[in-house]
C-alpha cells in the first residue's frame, strides 16, 4: 500500500527532527512516568491502607475505665449502637534488649489476642506448638528486638520486674507504625499469660466498635461519649475516651497529603515536559513556513495542514505513552511499596484501578495535542503570501526592546558576550519556558536539601532545648525529696529534675476526656507535667503569652502541639483538663515551642495536687557527666537500680538517644523523593534546552551563515551558542533560590505540622545550592554542545542557500 | 459587479476593478489599483513591469494567495464563482483544482521525490481515485521528459529539471490556468526556452497561462502582454477579447 504524499511529508518532516523529537519524547515520557508513577502509587496505597486497616474490623473507640470484668463488657455491648465490645490492656513498658540495653515495649493484653472479633491480628508466622505463656510480637518488632522465634525476650512486668518472655510468633498490626520507627516493640498476650507472668490481673478498657455508620465520626463521638456518661452513672470511672478518625489508618492523612504534595510536582513536571512540545513543534513549523504555504498554493487545506500535524502529535505521544506507561506503573507499584513498607502495612492488590488507565492516557494524548495546537495553528494560518516572504530569520532578534538596551547597556554594544545574551533572548517565550524548567527543577533540588537540613536543625534545636539525657517513668510517684537523694547520690549524674507527668485530655462539656488518639497512645496524645518552678520551660522559645518568671501557679503553659490539641485557646482562656479522669482547669498564660516533642502541657505542681489529689514524683530527668551512649546507658541502669530499691519501678526510661534513633529517617523518604522528582525535572529542563537550541540552530542557519561569510569562526560559533546555554543556566540560579524559599518554607509547614504541629525551623541548604549550581552549569554545556557542534559544522554555502 | 456569462468560448477567470492596498509604516501605500483583465483559454499572458510596479501582487490576487482591497474576481469553474467571496478553506479547494501556480524558485518540498512533489495536489485535493494517481503524475512527468527523475529529491537535480518538476506539479489536477510567477529567472537562456516551450505546448493543449516575467525576449511566446506601471495597466498589446 503507498502511503498518500502528505503522509509521506509529514514523516520525512518528523524525520528531519528525529534528535529532537528523540528528547522531546524522552522528556514527556519522564513526566508522564512521573505522573503515572505517584497517581499508580497514591492509587494503590490509599485502597491499600485502607483496605489493611479496614480488614482488622479496628474499634472505633476505646474506653480507660481502670477495672473490666466481663460483666461490665456485656452491659456496654448491651447499649445503644453498639455492635461490639472486648477488654483489654495496654501497659507501656520496657524490654531489655540482648545487649543490654533498654527500650520501650506497648504489651497489648486481651482474653485471646490472636482470636479476637475487633483490632484482628494476623499470625505472619509462629512455633510449631506454641507453649504455654508465650507473646507474640508485631512482626517488625522481631528485627529490633535482634532475637529470633523460639527465643526469648526480656520484658519488665510491672510489679515483677524484668521476665524473660518466649517469643511464639509475630502477628501483622496494619495499625501500628514499623517497631524500628517508633523504637517500640509491640507485644500481644493473652490475660491468662500476663498473669502468670506477674502481672495484674483485671483488665483496664474496652474497645467498642459502634453499629450504625462506624464511618460517622460525629456518631462515634457522640456514642462513645453516651457510653462514657452511663457508665459514670453507673458509678464507673471513665478516665479518657479514645476514638481515632473514624475508619482512617493512623497515617492515612499524612500519607494522602505527602502523595497529593508529589502528585502537584509530578503533574508539573509533566505540564512542563509538555511545554517542550510547543517549543520543538514551533521550531519545526518555523522550518515548514514555507512549505505549508506551497502546499496551500497547490490546493492543501489550512484544515489538512493543521490535522496532518496534530496526528503527527498524536503519534509522538502515543510513542511517548507508550514508553512511559509501562515504566511509570512500574515505579508506581515500587513506590507504593517503599512506602506500605515504611507504613507497615500489606499491598495484597497492586493493580491499576481502569479509571486511572483511561485517565494516563486521555491525558497522555491530550497534554502534548493542546500545547501543540498553537505552534501549529498560527503557522498553518499563516497566510500563503506572509509565509512565503518569510525569510527564517526572527524577528525578535534585533537589538530593540528594554531587555536589548539594557544588556547592552551592561555588556557593551559589541563583543561575543551581547551576541551570546541576545542569542539567549531571541525567542522569550521560549526562552522563559527552559527557565521555567530549569527553575523547577533547581528549586526541588534545593528544596528536597532544604527541607533536610531544616528537620536536621529542628532535631538539633531538640537536643539542645531538651535539657536532659534521660527521662524516668516510675510506676508510681515517690516522695520528691527521696527522688533527688537518689539522684544525688548516683556518680555522674550532675543534675536532676524531678516532676509529676500525668496523661491529660481535652474534657468536653458533657465532662467527657475525647481524645483523637490511636490504641498505641500516639496521634493526638497530650502529657502534663507538673513542675515546681518554670526552669524547665525557661530554655524554650514562647509563641504566645508571656512565660510565668518563677511559678506556674493558678496558670497554665502548653507546647504548640497541645495548644493545636485544644483547639488554639487565647491567652487568658479556661483550659478544662482531665487527668486520669479528674479535672483541672487553669488559664492558658503562654504556648512555648518544642521541637519534636509531643503535645506538652505544664501546671504547677501544687495546682495539679490541689485540684486532682495527684501529689509526688512519677517522672525524673536527669543529666549525666558520661557522654558515649554506652556511658549514658550505665548511669541510667545505676539511677534505675536506685529508684526500683527505693520501691518504684520504672515504666520506661526515654534517653536522648531513643528520642534520636525514633525521628531520625522520619523524613528520608520524602527528602529521597524531593530530589527524585528534582532530577527529573532537570533531565526534563536540560533535554529542553537541548532542543531548545537546536531549534534555535536551525532556526539562525542564515545567521550563522552570514556570520561565517564575514570571517566568524567555527569555535566563535560554538563558544557563542554554548555561551547562551550558560546565560540560560546562569539566569535559572537565582529563579531556582527565588522559588525555593517558599516551596521549602510550605513544606517546611506541612512536614513540621504533621510530624510535631509546627514548621520546620527554615534552615536553607547552602551546599545543596552550591551543588545545583555546579550541575546546572555542567548540564548547560553538556545540552549546549551537540546543537553547538551541529552549527559550527554547517558550510557557509548550505547556510546561505536556505530558503 | 458583471461578469462575463459562463460560456465554453468565454473567459476563464475575469477580473473587475481589483486594488490591492497594504499597511507600511509611513501609512497606505495602494500596489494596485482598477485592474480589469479577462483570461481565456489558449491565452499565453504575459505581465510585465519594473520592479514593485504590482505584479507579483496581481498574481497573488488572481490566483487568491492573497485578498483583494477592492474590485471582484470571477472564475467559470463549478458554472461561475466569484472567487473573492470564497473563504480560505474553499479557496484552497478551488486554486488546487483550477489554478497551477509555478514560482520562479521551484518551490517544490524538498522532503518528497519528484512523483509524490507530483501526486500532491491530487492528494489534497482529492481529485482523482487514490489508484489512479502514481500513474497520471508518472504520466505528466513522462510528457514533460523527466520521468527517469520521478525517485529523486528535488535537491539533486537541475534548476531546469526541478522548474519541469515544478510545472508538472502544476499540471497534476489538470488545471485550466497556469500561473507562473518568474518561473524562468532562476534559469539559463537554454533551459529557459526549454520550459518557455513546455508552457506554449499548455497553451496549444487549451489552458491559459499567465506569466509575470522581466525577460522581453521572450515576447514571441506570448499571445498577450499587459504591462503595468505603479499598481495600474498602462499598456495592453495583443489579441484583447
Amino acid at each position: 500500500m503507498t502511503i498518500p504524499p502528505r503522509w509521506r511529508k509529514l514523516i520525512a518532516d518528523f524525520g528531519s527532527i528525529k534528535g529532537r523529537l528523540a528528547l522531546v519524547i524522552a522528556a514527556m515520557a519522564i513526566g508522564l512516568l512521573t505522573t503515572i508513577a505517584i497517581t499508580n502509587a497514591y492509587a494503590i496505597l490509599t485502597r491499600e491502607i485502607s483496605a489493611n486497616y479496614l480488614g482488622t474490623n479496628p474499634a472505633s473507640g476505646i474506653l480507660d475505665i481502670g477495672e473490666v470484668d466481663q460483666t461490665l463488657v456485656a452491659q456496654v455491648r448491651g447499649m445503644d449502637n453498639v455492635a461490639a465490645a472486648e477488654p483489654l490492656s495496654i501497659v507501656e513498658t520496657r524490654v531489655r534488649y540482648p545487649d543490654g540495653r533498654t527500650g520501650r515495649a506497648l504489651l497489648f493484653v486481651s482474653p485471646n489476642p490472636l482470636d479476637q472479633s475487633l483490632n484482628t491480628l494476623r499470625i505472619e508466622e509462629q512455633m510449631a506448638s506454641p507453649p504455654a505463656n508465650a507473646v507474640h510480637l508485631e512482626r517488625r518488632a522481631l528485627d529490633l528486638a535482634g532475637i529470633g522465634l523460639g527465643e526469648r525476650l526480656s520484658i519488665e512486668i510491672p510489679g515483677s520486674g524484668f521476665v524473660p518472655v518466649l517469643v511464639a510468633g509475630t502477628v501483622f498490626d496494619p495499625s501500628l507504625a514499623p517497631a524500628e520507627q517508633e523504637q517500640t516493640i509491640y507485644a500481644y498476650l493473652s490475660q491468662q499469660t500476663f498473669v502468670a507472668l506477674g502481672g495484674q490481673s483485671a483488665l483496664e478498657w474496652i474497645k467498642v466498635l459502634v453499629a450504625e455508620d462506624p464511618f460517622d465520626q460525629a456518631l462515634v463521638d457522640q456514642t462513645l461519649a453516651g457510653i462514657a456518661i452511663a457508665l459514670e452513672a453507673a458509678g464507673h470511672n471513665v478516665h479518657l475516651v479514645q476514638a481515632p478518625n473514624a475508619g482512617l489508618h493512623p497515617h492515612e492523612g499524612q500519607m494522602r497529603g505527602i502523595l497529593g504534595l508529589f502528585l502537584a510536582f509530578g503533574v508539573l513536571a509533566f505540564l512542563l515536559s509538555a511545554v517542550l512540545v510547543s517549543i520543538t513543534v514551533e521550531g519545526l513549523m518555523a522550518q515548514q513556513i514555507r512549505q505549508i504555504a506551497i502546499m496551500k498554493t497547490i490546493g492543501a487545506r489550512t484544515a489538512q495542514i493543521s490535522t496532518l500535524y496534530i496526528t503527527g502529535i498524536a503519534i509522538i505521544a502515543a510513542t511517548m505513552l507508550f514508553v512511559a506507561l509501562p515504566i511509570g506503573i512500574a515505579l508506581g507499584r515500587g513506590l507504593a511499596g517503599i512506602i506500605a513498607d515504611l507504613l507497615n502495612f500489606d499491598i495484597v492488590d497492586a493493580s491499576t484501578p481502569p479509571a486511572l488507565f483511561a485517565a494516563w492516557l486521555v491525558t497522555g494524548l491530550l497534554i502534548p495535542v493542546l500545547f501543540a495546537l498553537r505552534p501549529i495553528f498560527r503557522a498553518t494560518g499563516t497566510t500563503v503570501v506572509a509565509a512565503l516572504s518569510d525569510l527564517g530569520i526572527g524577528r525578535s532578534s534585533g537589538a530593540g526592546g528594554r531587555l536589548n538596551r539594557f544588556v547592552a547597556r551592561l555588556f557593551g554594544t559589541s563583543g561575543q558576550t551581547l551576541l551570546a545574551l541576545r542569542g539567549a533572548f531571541r525567542r522569550r517565550r521560549r526562552t522563559m519556558m527552559i527557565l521555567t524548567l530549569l527553575g523547577l527543577a533547581g528549586a526541588m533540588y534545593m528544596t528536597a536539601g532544604t527541607v533536610s537540613v531544616s528537620y536536621q536543625a529542628s532535631v538539633d534545636i531538640a537536643a539542645a532545648e531538651r535539657g536532659y539525657d534521660a527521662e524516668f517513668r516510675l510506676t508510681r510517684p515517690l516522695d520528691r525529696n527521696r527522688v533527688a537523694a537518689i539522684a544525688a547520690a548516683t556518680p555522674d549524674v550532675i543534675f536532676a529534675a524531678p516532676m509529676m507527668r500525668l496523661e491529660a485530655a481535652r474534657m468536653r462539656g458533657d465532662g467527657v476526656a475525647l481524645v483523637r488518639t490511636y490504641p498505641d497512645g500516639g496521634h493526638g496524645s497530650m502529657t502534663l507535667y507538673a513542675l515546681p518552678g518554670t526552669q524547665e520551660l525557661a530554655r524554650f522559645q514562647g509563641l504566645e503569652g508571656a512565660l510565668p518568671v518563677e511559678r506556674l501557679d493558678g496558670q497554665m503553659v502548653v507546647n504548640q502541639g497541645a495548644w493545636a490539641l485544644l483547639g488554639r485557646p487565647r491567652i487568658g482562656e479556661q483550659v478544662n483538663l482531665s487527668l486520669d479522669g479528674k479535672r483541672l482547669e487553669l488559664p492558658l498564660a503562654a504556648v512555648i515551642r518544642q521541637y519534636m516533642t509531643p503535645a506538652s502541657v505544664f501546671a504547677a505542681d501544687t495546682d495539679v495536687a490541689a485540684m486532682t489529689g495527684e501529689s509526688g514524683i512519677n517522672a525524673l530527668r536527669v543529666v549525666n557527666a558520661a557522654r558515649s551512649p554506652a556511658e549514658v546507658e550505665a548511669v541510667v541502669d545505676r539511677v534505675g537500680q536506685q529508684i526500683e530499691a527505693a520501691g518504684a519501678g520504672i515504666s520506661l526510661v526515654v534517653t536522648g538517644n531513643l528520642m534520636d534513633a525514633a525521628v531520625s529517617g522520619h523524613v528520608n523518604i520524602l527528602i529521597v523523593l524531593l530530589l527524585a522528582l528534582g532530577v527529573l525535572m532537570a533531565a526534563v529542563g536540560f533535554l529542553g534546552l537541548t532542543a531548545a537550541q537546536g531549534i534555535s540552530v536551525l532556526e539562525r542557519t542564515r545567521e550563522f551563515g552570514i556570520i561565517r561569510a564575514i570571517g566568524g569562526q567555527r569555535r566563535q560559533i560554538v563558544t557563542n551558542l554554548l555561551t547562551e546555554s550558560l546565560v540560560i543556566a546562569s539566569i535559572s540560579l537565582p529563579a531556582a533560590i527565588l522559588v525555593s524559599i517558599p516551596l521549602s518554607t510550605a513544606i517546611n509547614i506541612i512536614v513540621g505540622r504533621m510530624t510535631f504541629g509546627m514548621a520546620l525551623p527554615f534552615t536553607p541548604d547552602v551546599c545543596g545550592m552550591g551543588e545545583w549550581a555546579a550541575v546546572s552549569l555542567v548540564g548547560a554545556l553538556v545540552a549546549g554542545l551537540p546543537p553547538a557542534f551541529n552549527a559550527s559544522r554547517l558550510s557557509v554555502r548550505e547556510t546561505l542557500v536556505q530558503q | 459587479m458583471q461578469f462575463p456569462r459562463n460560456t465554453p468560448k468565454g473567459p476563464r477567470l475575469s477580473a473587475r476593478h481589483l486594488s490591492k492596498a497594504f499597511e507600511t509604516g509611513s501609512g497606505q501605500f495602494l500596489a494596485l489599483h482598477d485592474i480589469s483583465l479577462d483570461i481565456h483559454a489558449g491565452d499565453f499572458l504575459a505581465i510585465v513591469g519594473k520592479s514593485g510596479s504590482g505584479k507579483s501582487t496581481l498574481v497573488n490576487l488572481l490566483t487568491g494567495l492573497d485578498a483583494v482591497s477592492g474590485g471582484d474576481i470571477w472564475s467559470s469553474a463549478n458554472g461561475g464563482t466569484v472567487i473573492t467571496d470564497l473563504n480560505q478553506e474553499s479557496l484552497a479547494r478551488w486554486r488546487g483544482l483550477e489554478i497551477g501556480v509555478v514560482f520562479q524558485f521551484f518551490q517544490l518540498l524538498p522532503s518528497l521525490t519528484v512523483l509524490e512533489n507530483t501526486m500532491l495536489p491530487m492528494d489534497y485535493c482529492n481529485a482523482f481515485p487514490r489508484g489512479e494517481r502514481r500513474e497520471r503524475a508518472m504520466a505528466i512527468l513522462e510528457r514533460l521528459g523527466i520521468a527517469e527523475q520521478a525517485e529523486k529529491l528535488p535537491f539533486d537535480m537541475s534548476g531546469g529539471q526541478q522548474q519541469r518538476a515544478a510545472i508538472a506539479r502544476a499540471l497534476a489536477n489538470e488545471p485550466g490556468i497556469i500561473v507562473a510567477d518568474e518561473p524562468t529567472g532562476n534559469l539559463d537562456s537554454s533551459t529557459t526556452h526549454e520550459v518557455m516551450d513546455l508552457f506554449a505546448a499548455q497553451r496549444e493543449a487549451g489552458k491559459a497561462v499567465v506569466m509575470v516575467t522581466h525577460e522581453r525576449d521572450l515576447s514571441s511566446y506570448f499571445t498577450r502582454t499587459i504591462e503595468l506601471t505603479d499598481g495600474a495597466i498602462t499598456a495592453e498589446l495583443g489579441d484583447v477579447t
